[in-house]
């Protein structure tokens, strides 16, 4: 059944199977980038550790505090003529949008990449944001790969449009870039550029309005080169049908121009419809796009996330996309959603293969495989700490407004512990905002607890908390201090000192941080410790109801980073249990399993935190022998 | 392009912990060294112990999508029952299903919420594809050790590609840890003849 295959002309056999990511992180490694900086966010954290993994001596690389940090550290390095990438996922970009409009204007001397990944879908972010939006808004070019070996190729167009026009220019990869895997060739030389030199020239570096304005001109003035420059209009390709006779051209930008070419490729049509690449698609040459669609041709247009090159098309040609509905305006796009709506677009203008015209246009979502049985959601891990904290703090303060925020503890909703998700750092400013709605009411006093991880807490929660303390705002903040950034693959905290090479720098610690926002009362409590906990806890509660902030620091490492047993397994009595599966539902430790009608600890799961033994209500678990 | 050029798409499928992504990289690097050109995506992210893992591997002269298009699934490799049995959407009608008889039941099915469908295989075949059955874990005892079924799929798999047997034991041999190859080596062995 399997067909011949034609074998690659090259010889691959010193190639590597490289993820996106990876293949991005040999690109800025070959071109001599000087200055890393990121945060680690899915679907981008791979790029700056496969950077790490080249031990260049001649780099600095950085996990920092967050986005807007990151990139003003890169961006000065580049000022120095180094070049430079600052990486991060989509959301990360908000924070950073500060820096980044205004560096618009500065520009900079050194090759500067902003490397931003896009997660439609979304898979494991709170928006489906296009960065191209944001590239557009700032005034600075983005370019868009359609492959994993094109990103790595696009590292080295951006050094030289960014070092050619003195601007940032970003590289915006969806996450089928970062997390495919293909063939790339084995890294090349390391380029080499000259040191650091600071030329001081006051109007540019630190601009005032008036010379704000000039630098706005001079943004501008780069953009419209930009447009006709050899760059952008060989940005625009023909993948297939550059002399092709339908009536349907198709013009896509990233990922879906790869679904669209091998499909086309695959149905015979790729000599007589034409597809057209963008893959710089800001700054956009409208004129130039339509010559190459030709204006009497209907235009489907297929892109991730929102609708982009379309709208830039719209008025000009007869398109279709995201915006008019013909393809959905949410969720991820994918080799299905764009062979459908391939499909329906050529049986609309009468060219071949219509076999499955009637298929829907959809986007992919959870559950769409819809066959009745059951997958599993994503819990908290057995043994994590995280559980017994929010265990406590329901216990605690049973009637309390719970503002979570963002990380592996968000999973605390299943508990019925986090009543708000807003964006990284959001939790401590959203308490306060509770606080102060009940605060007019009368009579009534409402519970408020902030729960924060130890890594968003440095992100962006010691603004929100300076600002609660200074407001005179009280309620509980409870930090979950596992030391690590554990959603996102365990990257180092400040409070660890570690760095993202692995090597030793300063430990910040949390409680010396909590201190210098002004908070007098604070408690640093292991939740594994239950009743210690629990103590601590009950005081901090009774603390903001009086009127004070009470912090409480929750301390025990993340169950994957120590990764060994940390005490005997507990038992469960069979003869006591009632079976009210309060352990199993309620606290959800994966631990705990039902087979048949038996309920048991199960060993090979269980870490052995005992956190169980204080939730049964009945006391049928005990806790295990010592080995 | 002519018709002996579409890439052939395979569709590796199983829960958290068998083994799937392990076992995809290694078809993608065989593939690699074979001369091909190969494109290969799977999701992480909030994948936990117990969910559904699923690799999409394409190869060909020239791949350029990381993803397949339902219905254009041309081998089926299913480490896992129920997830083997709701990916037959993904195929075309001659594809061919590589199927472990492994059943790993979902907390809602232990429970009892939710239905497991034992009787997947049949069903299977009772929608006329080509399958062939793998107990993969028996036949991974047998090399030494039950963690090898992956391996034992990976054997019944190599059969039906246009690469050499040898080129697979190399890959074996330079992808695994030194302990591990006899092991793996067998556990192929006894796969490749199913």
């Amino acid at each position: 059944m399997c067909p011949r295959q034609t074998r690659h002309p090259l010889p691959r056999e010193e190639f590597r199977l490289l993820l996106g990511n990876e293949a991005m992180a040999q690109g800025l490694y070959e071109e001599g980038c000087r200055v890393a900086t990121a945060y680690p966010g899915t679907p981008s954290t791979e790029i700056l550790e496969a950077l790490s993994a080249f031990r260049a001596p001649d780099l600095h690389l950085e996990w920092s505090v967050n986005e807007k940090v990151a990139l003003e550290v890169a961006c000065a390095a580049s000022y120095t003529g180094l070049r430079t990438a600052v990486i991060m996922k989509q959301v990360g970009l908000n924070v950073a949008l500060d820096p980044l409009m205004s560096l618009a204007y500065t520009g900079v001397v050194g090759g500067m990449l902003v490397i931003v990944a896009d997660d439609p879908g979304p898979h494991s972010s709170q928006t489906e944001q296009d960065t191209r939006l944001f590239a557009m808004a700032a005034g600075l070019p983005v370019l868009d790969p359609t492959t994993p070996e094109d990103a790595r190729e696009m590292v080295s167009l951006g050094y030289r449009i960014s070092e050619r026009y003195r601007l940032p220019v970003i590289l915006r990869p969806l996450l089928r870039i970062c997390h495919s895997r293909a063939p790339i060739p084995p890294p090349g030389e390391r380029k080499t550029g000259p040191g650091p030199e600071f030329r001081k020239e006051v109007d540019r570096w630190a601009a005032t309005p008036r010379h704000r304005l000039a630098l706005h001109r001079e943004l501008n003035e780069k953009l419209k080169r930009m447009t006709v420059s050899r760059e952008c209009l060989g940005a625009y390709r023909y993948l297939c049908g550059e002399k092709g006779t339908s009536g349907l051209a198709v013009v896509a930008s990233g990922v879906p121009a790869s679904y669209a070419l091998d499909c086309l490729r695959e149905w015979g049509l790729d000599g007589i419809v034409p597809l057209v690449c963008v893959k710089m698609p800001y700054p956009f040459n409208r004129e130039r796009v339509a010559a190459m669609v030709g204006s009497d041709r209907k235009v489907l247009v297929l892109e991730e996330t929102g609708p982009f090159v379309e709208l830039m098309l719209r008025g000009r040609l007869n398109v279709s996309g995201r915006y008019d509905g013909t393809v959905p305006s949410e969720g991820e796009m994918t080799s299905d959603t764009v062979a459908a709506a391939l499909n329906r677009a050529l049986y609309s203008t009468g060219t071949g293969r219509v076999a499955r015209a009637e298929t829907p246009i959809e986007t992919e979502a959870p559950g769409r495989e819809g066959d009745g049985y059951s997958e599993t959601p994503p819990v908290l891990c057995a043994g994590c700490p995280h559980r017994t904290s929010f265990w406590a703090l329901k216990s605690e303060m049973p009637r309390g407004i719970y503002a979570g925020d963002i990380g592996c503890y968000t999973l605390g909703r299943s508990l019925g512990a986090v009543d708000t998700v807003l964006c990284m750092g959001a939790s401590i400013s959203q308490a306060a905002g509770f606080y102060w709605a009940f605060r007019q009411g009368k009579g009534h006093r409402q519970p408020v607890a902030a729960v924060i991880g130890d890594s968003t807490f440095y992100h962006s929660g010691i603004p929100a908390l300076v600002n609660a303390v200074q407001q005179g705002a009280s309620f509980v903040v409870m930090i979950l201090d596992n030391g690590t950034t554990a959603m996102t693959g365990g990257q180092p905290t400040p409070g660890t000192g570690t760095l993202a090479d692995g090597g030793r720098g300063v430990a910040v610690p949390l409680e010396d941080l909590v201190r210098g926002c002004g908070v007098t009362e604070m408690w640093i409590s292991d939740p594994l410790d239950y009743d210690g906990f629990v103590a601590d806890l009950r005081q901090a509660a009774r603390t903001a109801m009086e009127g004070k902030m009470a912090v409480i620091i929750s301390r025990s490492p993340c169950v994957l980073e120590i990764g060994q047993r940390q005490g005997p397994v507990p038992e469960l009595d069979m003869g006591l249990c009632s079976e009210c599966r309060v352990c199993m539902d309620v606290f959800g430790c994966p631990a705990i399993v039902q087979e048949g009608d038996e309920i048991r600890i199960a060993e090979e799961l269980c870490p052995g935190c005992g956190a169980c033994v204080a939730v049964c209500p009945v006391g049928a678990i005990r806790p295990g022998e010592p080995e | 392009m002519a018709a002996d050029d579409r890439p052939t798409n395979i569709l590796v499928v199983g829960v958290g912990g068998q083994g799937t992504i392990l076992a995809s990289e290694l078809i993608c690097h065989v593939l690699m060294t074979a001369g091909y050109d190969v494109k290969k995506s799977e999701v992480h992210g909030m994948s936990q112990r117990g969910g559904r893992v699923e690799s999409h591997v394409r190869f060909g002269r020239k791949v350029f999508s990381p993803l397949i298009v339902r219905g254009e699934v041309d081998y089926l490799v299913g480490f896992e029952m129920a997830e083997t049995l709701r990916s037959l959407q993904w195929l075309h009608s001659g594809a061919k299903v590589l199927a472990d008889t492994k059943a790993v039941l979902p907390y809602t099915s232990q429970v009892g919420e939710a239905p497991y469908p034992f009787d997947a295989l049949e069903r299977i075949r009772q929608q006329g594809y080509e399958l062939i059955v793998v107990e993969g874990e028996e036949i991974a005892s047998r090399a030494g050790d039950v963690r090898t079924a992956n391996i034992v799929l990976i054997g019944a798999l190599a059969r039906l590609l246009p690469v050499d047997r040898k080129v697979w034991e190399g890959a074996i041999r330079d992808n695994m840890p030194k302990k591990f190859v006899d092991t793996n080596l067998r556990a192929f062995g006894l796969g490749y003849e199913v």
